[in-house]
């Protein structure tokens, strides 16, 4: 990238007031990943209100279309998040010409992260993505949108996304350690910090993926267990409203559920209203903040009744 | 929510007392008809008493 930035419509210097008060961002502490175009394919760009007030960012954080989700990592410590310096060139003379812009480069920990994030966080690697975070003074730095109400992701340079583990030492905690740069196009004048949000960065969260294994398959019903694909846990809590039905063959349709009983920790016995007939098969989804069940509905085991 | 089950209420409503206690007799047991009539909001047909002939008065 060469960046020489120079504006060639004006034959003057640019101004250099500044504003009495503008905010300025402090260390980044909570990045959100987003990725860089929606679910109808065009540039993400979201309105700033989206971001800074949490009843409309708690939607995106749960967002059925991936491309729609907003991704929390967690707290980070000891950030460095600096641009490499200016690239250049030196004649024989002394004299040197600007070459380049150097890249800019995000790094930073996350404490007691759970080994398995690793793995989630370097799959991203074949994305394109950007991200928005917010700094330690609770403010929201984002990347210019088309107008003053609108923001976008700072995009991430996917090759260089990374992420490692830190086992735990006699001196220091396991950690979880991320790098990445920025796109070689994304300048520092183009982002912004916004002030004002009504939550803080310890409200946000990422969905857990969960998966169902199924049981007990008769004409009347079948047990359901529910556990995090990626942790293991048990998925505790769902109700009957979570859930839904359908009926893949040989009737599309959707088919209604008389009862759900949580019998022990993610164990759910699951009731058919009308009786199933042998060889139907039925797929069952899930619904719930703070999950993400496509898997459990993505056709790779569905329920046929025998 | 009852003995923890989570009930349907509309699918209840749209379900038959014998198919109810088919699937929830081994459950409930004796009360099976009574969670049946709460859930469903139905309400039990008592049997009319057969009505006894009324005596003619004599002419």
């Amino acid at each position: 990238m060469s960046d020489k930035n120079c504006n060639c419509d004006v034959i003057s210097l640019g101004n250099t007031g500044i504003p009495d008060c503008s905010l300025i961002a402090d260390v980044a502490a909570f990045p959100l990943l987003d990725m860089a175009k929606d679910s109808s394919g065009a540039p993400k760009e979201r309105l700033k209100t989206d971001l800074t007030v949490f009843a409309n960012l708690e939607p995106l954080l749960n967002a059925a279309s991936p491309l729609d989700r907003i991704y929390p990592i967690g707290k980070f410590e000891n950030v460095e998040h600096n641009r490499e310096d200016d690239v250049f060139w030196t004649a024989n003379s002394g004299k040197q010409a600007f070459v380049r812009e150097g890249f800019k480069t995000f790094q930073g920990m996350i404490i007691n992260a759970p080994r398995e994030l690793t793995g989630k966080l370097n799959s991203n690697a074949c994305q394109s993505f950007g991200f928005h975070f917010l700094d330690d003074s609770n403010q929201l730095v984002t990347k210019k949108g088309t107008d003053s109400t609108k923001c976008k992701p700072i995009l991430i340079d996917p090759d260089t996304f990374r992420t490692k583990y830190v086992e735990a030492t006699n001196d220091a905690p396991a950690m979880l350690m991320l790098s990445f740069q920025w796109k070689s196009t994304e300048k520092d004048a183009d982002v912004k910090v916004v002030g004002g949000l009504d939550y803080t960065g310890s409200d946000l969260y990422g969905l857990i993926d969960a998966d169902a294994t199924y049981s007990a398959i008769t004409t009347t019903g079948f047990t359901a267990t529910i556990t995090s694909t990626c942790y293991g846990g048990a998925v505790e809590g769902l109700l009957l409203g979570d859930f839904s039905l359908s009926e893949v063959s040989p009737t599309p349709g959707v088919e209604s559920i008389a009862s759900v009983t949580e019998s022990s920790a993610g164990v759910y016995d699951i009731v058919l209203t009308t009786p199933a007939a042998s060889t139907e098969v039925f797929r069952l989804s899930a619904s719930k903040d703070r999950f993400d069940f496509s898997e459990m509905s993505d056709g790779t085991n569905d329920i046929t009744i025998p | 929510m009852i003995n923890g089950i989570q009930f349907n209420v509309g699918a209840v409503q749209s379900m038959s007392l014998s198919r109810f206690k088919e699937l929830y007799k081994a459950r409930f047991g004796d009360n099976t008809e009574s969670v049946y009539y709460e859930i469903s909001g139905k309400v039990k047909k008592e049997k009319k008493p057969k009505n006894k002939p009324k005596e003619e008065a004599p002419n």
